[in-house]
């Protein structure tokens, strides 16, 4: 698996990271991390999913949090053991990538900055 | 009313590729119902159907790119063949747009960009009847070219009469732009029954490069439109055309989803 990984695929497989979950609880869980930032409709959702599925990096389950109260015509999806491995992959690209660029703002933006 | 939205969202969903359709058609509906309870809650409809759109129509664009990416790895000859024949045909237009704005100093879209179009689809039609001879459903499609061409006739000697200065009546021009659409209509049906769609091009193929020139035409027709100018003959004609191009993708979207492999065996 290349990284880094697409944005839609990254926040849609984080969101799937601790347990399984329906197409719209994606959509709003994606919503709550990024504090609204990041709005995904039904189309991006799926299409998103349907890659991640082709690449094994989730997987649809059969499982039911409470079938009770869950309606048959959702699907639930959970990331595989390797969605998990690439997923802390490219957390720590990320991780690295932000470390990398708060060194570079203290050394070199902030003088520029200034200097305006 | 909630219902009659879930109807509308369900229609909507004709633009994604039949096997995307297939896979994801409920669960998506099953989202939108969700989100349309929330909207009861609070969240206004015409923000809610804004986004639904713009999502619905730039993943259908990648979905549509995605199976053409596909179709193109799997039977690349095939496949670059159509690409040729259809950039082939957006060329002509261009070069027909081109060469009007430069002659005549005009805005987007003055008649020669139609002619073009015009005879690029009547040779890509006539292409196309070669091709099927002697199978099931040429004969519709080659009344639609027949249709089509001889409904162009009125058309181009209306605009040649506006360029000389002489008269045509203008109501038989407006009338050949519906007798376009219905010849266009039979060349859809008629590739339909022929199975030539994938000889020709694959439906993700049409609808990709349709969306940019349905943008187009949509434009012209909307600049005439406000700017008053030519609003009857012209405004008719050009929507005529656009409407030809929407029967066209509509004939396409309803071929039935292909098969899947594990379906085939």
């Amino acid at each position: 698996m290349d990284l880094p990984l697409p944005a839609s695929q990254f926040h849609v497989l984080l969101a799937l990271a601790d347990g399984e979950k329906h197409g719209y609880a994606v959509m709003r869980e994606v919503e709550e991390m990024t504090d609204g930032e990041v709005t995904m409709g039904p189309g991006t959702v799926y299409g998103t999913i349907r890659r991640l599925l082709e690449l094994g990096l989730i997987e649809e389950t059969d499982e039911r949090p409470d079938p009770e109260l869950d309606d048959s015509r959702r699907r639930y999806y959970r990331a595989t053991s390797s969605g998990l491995v690439v997923l802390t992959a490219e957390t720590e690209r990320l991780a690295r990538l932000v470390k990398t660029a708060g060194i570079k703002r203290s050394n070199r933006f902030k003088p520029r900055i200034e200097g305006i | 009313m909630s219902r009659l939205r879930t109807k509308i969202y369900r229609g909507l969903l004709l633009v994604y590729p039949p096997s995307y359709r297939r896979d994801y058609e409920q669960p998506m509906m099953q989202m939108v119902v969700d989100l349309l309870r929330e909207d009861a809650r609070g969240l206004g409809a015409g923000r809610l159907w804004l986004h639904l759109f713009a999502d619905l129509f730039r993943s259908a664009f990648v979905e549509h790119g995605r199976v053409l990416s596909e179709w193109v790895r799997v039977r690349p000859q095939r496949a670059w063949g159509a690409l040729l024949a259809i950039g082939a045909l957006i060329g002509a237009v261009a070069a027909g747009s081109l060469a009007a704005t430069t002659a005549q100093g005009s805005a987007v879209g003055r008649s020669s960009l139609w002619f073009t179009a015009a005879y690029a689809m009547i040779l890509v039609g006539f292409l196309g009847v070669f091709l099927v001879r002697r199978k099931k459903g040429s004969g519709l499609l080659l009344a639609g070219v027949v249709l089509t061409t001889v409904a162009h006739l009125p058309v181009i000697t209306y605009e040649f009469a506006l360029s000389t200065g002489r008269t045509f009546p203008a109501r038989a021009a407006e009338a050949s732009g519906f007798l376009i659409m219905a010849g266009v209509g039979l060349v859809g049906m008629g590739m339909k029954e022929t199975s030539q769609w994938s000889r020709v091009a694959s439906r993700s193929t049409l609808v990709v490069l349709l969306y940019p020139l349905t943008l187009v035409f949509g434009y012209t027709a909307l600049v005439n439109a406000v700017g008053g100018a030519q609003l009857t003959a012209d405004f008719l004609f050009r929507g005529g055309y656009f409407l030809s191009w929407v029967v066209l993708g509509l004939a396409v979207i309803r071929q039935k989803a292909p098969q899947s492999a594990a379906e085939r065996k």
